[in-house]
């Protein structure tokens, strides 16, 4: 207003005012300057921000040990991280399973191997599929959620309320987030992973008429139970990232309805990367684990 | 020796009552290089009311923040009762934190919460009361800003902005601080609402021995409630060995304050800083 005003007394337009600011300032520098400040700013901020997050952890990490926060906020944090993520973990998962069987069969069909489609789906979906789907499921729908809410709370000065009462923050907000998503992913992932199979097999036999008796055998051939073990296991990591990652692009949210948007897509985005690069990470060190202690176990087909 | 002056400096502080309750040593808040406030000494005694007036963007918010330990100051000391804030652990800034109360300007009410839970928030934090006792104190409370006991079941969203502002009063005080902080308290309200607010901090001073910090932009807040102002001025708008607070004194004595910035705001009037924009933006 006041910038305008001043323009308007000058006989300016903003934007002429404006123009000439920006202006002034780029012919200050040379490109490469700004740029080279530019790379150094985004290295800094990235340093600063990993080390942030890390000190984050710890204090959430610190309270976790010594004092958890009281049953009630457990259960309304469980029921809607949970209860309320089930429905969309169990759709999801079936038509996975069903696209599995759509996209294998028709090369399955062509070497006369239709009856061992399921083996592919259940051990693509126990191994891989199932946990990174109800991880990014839970990014998406609890992870951006979570950061939005903090972001608002921490924009409205709820966040700086809670310390100045003598809360801490994070044992309130941030424990029992990061406990319903390390405790609850491994239960979504077996529903992703069950329904993604019950999805497989109805399409497979009743659609496609693969013969039930030897689909079911060969299922059950090609899934070992230390597949179900490491899908499960890596989801609680994933859970992991999805609450401290969340949790703290809430907390750092920028002010403003832009500044809470913003935290909740960062939060998605960056949990997911982090996923898949965790995934990456666990399933090379689990694969050596498994084929350290049966190194003959290498082909089920 | 350290040890000992410690003691003895101890010692002399916790023997002598009419010590100041809040003490602001060359305080210094620094955001991204840019100085918001700079080597402020300030003192407040108890049972004072304060009125912390400056334009936006002054560091009255960052200063009451900083009272309160929210925000760390770069350089520099607060000292509550005696107690630097910045050498205590975090327990005991917790317990400090107990003998405040905190206005925020929006109220900052818990909107996952009904009105009744985020009054009773701080007894149920503190465990201060048996859960039997909470209901009637918060009741209490709720009476005391002039609220019906049927708001209590309604979530903060359903709320005015006077009566969010009544609902943050009941919470603040439910714990019977010594010093309660009050963050823009009639901003957004109308004059009537805002009046109320100005009663209801004035009742709060009659009824309980508080110690109050006011920051606020409304003179008739100040004039009305204060009996005591502080004017702070944006730093990047002062010379590098200019004080920041260019008013300490008694609410009466602003009309005829020497300092010509000091009346300009109290007057409300822009003066030369059209001009100084100008200049800002052709620079």
């Amino acid at each position: 207003m006041y910038r305008e005003a001043a323009a308007r007394r000058q006989g300016l337009t903003l934007s002429e005012v404006t123009a000439s600011i920006t202006e002034k300032s780029h012919t200050r520098e040379s490109p490469w300057v700004r740029w080279i400040n530019r790379c150094g700013g985004s290295v800094i901020d990235g340093v600063l921000m990993i080390g942030d997050l890390s000190i984050f952890t710890w204090q959430m990490l610190r309270w976790l040990t010594s004092r958890l926060p009281c049953r009630g906020t457990l259960l309304v944090t469980f029921y809607q991280v949970g209860a309320l993520s089930l429905p969309v973990v169990a759709l999801t998962g079936t038509f996975i399973g069903m696209v599995l069987a759509v996209q294998s069969y028709v090369q399955f069909h062509a070497i006369g191997l239709d009856s061992h489609l399921g083996a592919v789906i259940n051990t693509t979906l126990v191994k891989e599929l199932g946990p990174v789907l109800a991880a990014t499921m839970l990014a998406g729908r609890v992870g951006g959620a979570m950061a939005a809410v903090l972001g608002t709370m921490r924009v409205t000065e709820q966040i700086d309320a809670l310390t100045a009462m003598g809360a801490d923050p994070i044992h309130y907000l941030v424990v029992p987030r990061f406990l319903a998503c390390i405790l609850l992913i491994p239960a979504l992932t077996v529903m992703a992973d069950f329904m993604g199979i019950v999805g497989g097999y109805c399409y497979s036999v009743i659609i496609l008429g693969i013969d039930h008796a030897a689909y079911v055998s060969h299922s059950r051939d090609g899934v070992a139970l230390f597949d179900l073990f490491s899908g499960v296991f890596k989801s609680v990591f994933f859970g992991a990232i999805i609450a401290v990652v969340s949790c703290y692009q809430g907390f750092h949210c920028e002010a403003g309805a832009e500044g809470v948007g913003k935290a909740a897509t960062t939060a998605f985005v960056y949990s997911f990367v982090f996923i898949l690069a965790v995934d990456l990470f666990l399933t090379i060190v689990l694969n050596s684990v498994y084929y350290s202690f049966y190194p003959n176990d290498s082909s089920f087909l | 020796m350290t040890n000992q002056n410690d003691s003895h400096e101890r010692s002399i502080v916790e023997e002598n009552p009419r010590r100041p309750l809040l003490e602001a040593r060359d305080l210094t808040v620094t955001f991204q290089h840019n100085p918001v406030l700079s080597r402020v000494n300030l003192s407040i005694d108890r049972g004072q009311t304060v009125a912390i007036i400056g334009e936006s963007g002054c560091g009255k918010t960052v200063f009451m923040k900083s009272l309160v330990g929210l925000i760390k100051p770069n350089d520099g000391d607060v000292r509550f009762d005696g107690r630097s804030l910045g050498e205590i652990q975090l327990e005991e800034l917790t317990e400090i934190r107990r003998r405040f109360g905190f206005v925020f300007q929006n109220a900052a009410l818990f909107d996952s919460m009904s009105v009744f839970d985020n009054v009773a928030f701080p007894l149920v934090q503190q465990g201060v009361v048996s859960p039997s006792e909470i209901e009637g104190r918060v009741m209490q409370h709720l009476a005391e800003v002039g609220l019906p006991t049927e708001v209590a079941l309604r979530q903060p969203a359903q709320l005015s902005g006077g009566m969010r502002k009544r609902v943050g009063l009941a919470r603040a005080l439910i714990l019977r601080p010594e010093v309660v902080v009050y963050d823009e308290p009639t901003t957004g309200l109308d004059p009537i609402m805002s009046d109320v607010i100005n009663e209801l901090i004035l009742d709060t001073r009659r009824r309980y021995p508080v110690t109050s910090i006011i920051v606020t932009h409304d003179m008739r807040t100040a004039r009305k409630v204060a009996d005591r102002v502080l004017m702070f001025y944006p730093r990047n708008r002062l010379d590098p060995d200019d004080p920041q607070v260019i008013y300490d004194g008694p609410p009466s004595e602003l009309e005829h304050a020497e300092d010509r910035r000091v009346r300009q705001f109290v007057h409300g009037e822009a003066g030369e800083r059209i001009n100084e924009m100008v200049q800002a933006l052709s620079l």
